[in-house]
């Protein structure tokens, strides 16, 4: 018989840590209720251009309308509200559930941890929202005879986009998720208050505004109108570059994933449904 | 109250290999939780065996628990395994294994999936993994309900779980936080087996609890924690060693106890007290040696017929009783 250290393995790093972590998320983050709720609001969309096209008016163009619908449905609302669950669940849960001793307690780094969940929830994220996309642009696209395939590399730049966004809104809720005690309510001030209101208004204020960025970068990809930045442009502002765009994404994605390990490796489990930051000295 | 520290009972020496002898040290202490003060500049060391941490309610049991698994910083001092601090330390981590008083399971999980993503996070690579959540399913007979969802496991099983997944990397340190609670008695006596193997396989094994006769099952060494203070720390004889400045309760069963009574009342400073009960006596004495010896005398001299004699504070209650009051 070996001893127990021989027997133990040692612990994880790299990539088998991160997908360790990614597979460790809790199943039940897209379950039940939960998973009602965010199919209806993806759906939602879904729904009104069924409808539109049943009643005869949602004929009249078609890329345009589907590029309407992403940018005033999908970008400013259904995208960060679906991820002010999916992205503040990825660590909020072990809190409020009582499990976060499995997730502090494993000799697995912060970082490593931090990235493994990112991914889980910007899966879900993907596969809750390209597959609505993918159809939203069917319904919008196929009553005009050859436009299905003739706008197809534009709704690929649209749906990469679109993932784009995903990837850095779930980095910011992550990091609520994790620092605040009511995530889900600061997740929806940053929507609604920032997003919706400080990021629209005419001012260098919507630069700092992730769906201002997704919006900008598929006007750049599509010339389509539904996505111009009408108000810098009234302002005599030139909209930002694509180039500046994508790096302010990364940005967002990069900051809020380092800050969440921070405050990760601070976090300290108290008991069920207790959670403080360490604060030595006190 | 401090106490010169007695080691946990040492693991057989055919056994003494089968783990690293880990060092478990906290060195001055202390923990706030805003203006309550939870431990108190709190030195101990643990060593091999099965160490029993006890305490009432409130007394700090959990805090310093979860220091020592890493859950928690202390706000001052250091909690040491192996000579390394264990928060954020992923080679320390490796080593611990813990038992939360939790309730927290993931509800919508099987205990095999729940086991094989902590084995993953543990090191364990995609089979292995699986197969040794498996085993540690069965150590801890859980393997009728392997693939059931723990959201419907009763809180005996939930016990167990907890303790598969504690073990499942073969701990050097293993912290049990109240771990019988809820336990039916077949459940209790199969987890308190589990324990003494633990220990004398050469674990550092740390249980809390607040049921005294609980811990005396598992192990001699003891911790006594009150208001985030170690009130004493050794065996429990050594630790009632310490109490003779209190009288003892001898309880006597004996055919004329107020013969008896009287009898010894008439020696000087061998009673504190008495209390008569129904077929006997309860003898409060500061020398329970010579009470014995008087006693015995009694008996010799015919003065009385004296059917058993059972000393009443050996127990832990006692114990505890005694240093917290």
């Amino acid at each position: 018989m070996g001893t127990a250290a021989s027997r133990r393995p040692a612990p994880t790093t790299g990539w088998a840590a991160v997908r360790a972590a990614d597979l460790s998320c809790s199943a039940g983050a897209l379950r039940g209720k939960r998973l009602l709720g965010l199919c209806a609001l993806v759906g939602l969309p879904l729904v009104v251009q069924l409808a539109l096209l049943v009643w005869g008016e949602g004929r009249g163009s078609a890329f345009a309308s589907f590029a309407t619908r992403v940018s005033n449905a999908y970008l400013r609302v259904i995208v960060p509200l679906s991820l002010v669950f999916l992205g503040t669940a990825a660590f909020g849960d072990e809190w409020e559930g009582g499990t976060a001793n499995y997730v502090l307690g494993v000799p697995v780094s912060r970082t490593l941890l931090v990235l493994g969940r990112y991914l889980a929830s910007v899966r879900r994220a993907l596969l809750l929202t390209l597959p609505a996309l993918a159809v939203l642009y069917a319904l919008c696209v196929a009553p005009h005879e050859g436009a299905l395939a003739h706008y197809l590399p534009d709704a690929a730049a649209v749906l990469a986009i679109v993932a784009l966004a995903i990837l850095a809104y779930t980095a910011v809720f992550l990091f609520l998720g994790l620092w605040l005690r009511r995530s889900i309510m600061s997740a929806f001030i940053y929507v609604l208050v920032f997003e919706g209101l400080i990021g629209n208004l005419p001012s260098g204020f919507a630069t700092l505004s992730i769906s201002f960025h997704a919006r900008n970068l598929m006007w750049r990809a599509t010339d389509d109108q539904a996505f111009r930045p009408e108000l810098m442009q009234e302002m005599g502002l030139d909209p930002p570059s694509v180039t500046v765009s994508l790096v302010t994404l990364a940005v967002f994605v990069v900051v809020f994933l380092a800050l969440s390990a921070r405050t990760l490796r601070r976090k300290e489990f108290t008991g069920g449904g207790q959670q403080v930051d360490s604060a030595p000295g006190t | 109250m401090s106490v010169a520290p007695a080691p946990a009972a040492a693991p057989p020496a055919a056994q003494a290999t089968r783990r690293s002898p880990a060092a478990l040290r906290l060195e001055r202490v202390s923990r706030w939780y805003g203006d309550v003060l939870a431990l108190d500049a709190v030195d101990l060391a643990f060593a091999p065996g099965v160490t029993g941490l006890l305490g009432p309610n409130g007394a700090g049991k959990s805090t310093l628990i979860r220091l020592i698994v890493g859950l928690a910083s202390p706000g001052d001092g250091r909690v040491l395994l192996d000579g390394e601090p264990v928060r954020n330390n992923l080679g320390a981590l490796a080593r611990i294994g813990y038992v939360s008083d939790g309730d927290g399971l993931y509800e919508e999980l099987t205990a095999r999936r729940f086991l094989t993503d902590q084995a993953r996070l543990r090191g364990f690579s995609g089979p292995a993994a699986g197969a040794r959540a498996e085993d540690c399913l069965v150590r801890v007979g859980l393997q009728d309900a392997i693939d059931r969802r723990t959201g419907g496991f009763s809180k005996g099983m939930r016990q167990r779980l907890k303790l598969a997944q504690a073990l499942l990397h073969d701990p050097d340190v293993l912290v049990l936080d109240e771990p019988l609670t809820g336990l039916d008695p077949v459940m209790r006596r199969d987890f308190i087996r589990i324990v003494r193997e633990l220990g004398d396989e050469g674990a550092t094994v740390l249980v809390s609890s607040h049921v005294l006769h609980e811990v005396e099952a598992m192990t001699n060494g003891i911790v006594l924690l009150h208001h985030g203070q170690v009130l004493a720390e050794g065996t429990v004889p050594s630790i009632r060693d310490l109490l003779d400045k209190y009288a003892r309760r001898i309880r006597v069963l004996t055919d004329r106890p107020r013969d008896l009574a009287r009898e010894l009342l008439q020696h000087d400073g061998l009673l504190a007290g008495l209390q008569m009960t129904e077929g006997g006596v309860i003898l409060e004495t500061l020398r329970p040696d010579r009470t014995c010896a008087q006693l015995q005398q009694l008996v010799a001299n015919g003065a009385c017929r004296v059917y058993a004699v059972d000393p009443l504070d050996e127990d832990l209650a006692s114990v505890f009783a005694y240093l917290v009051d």
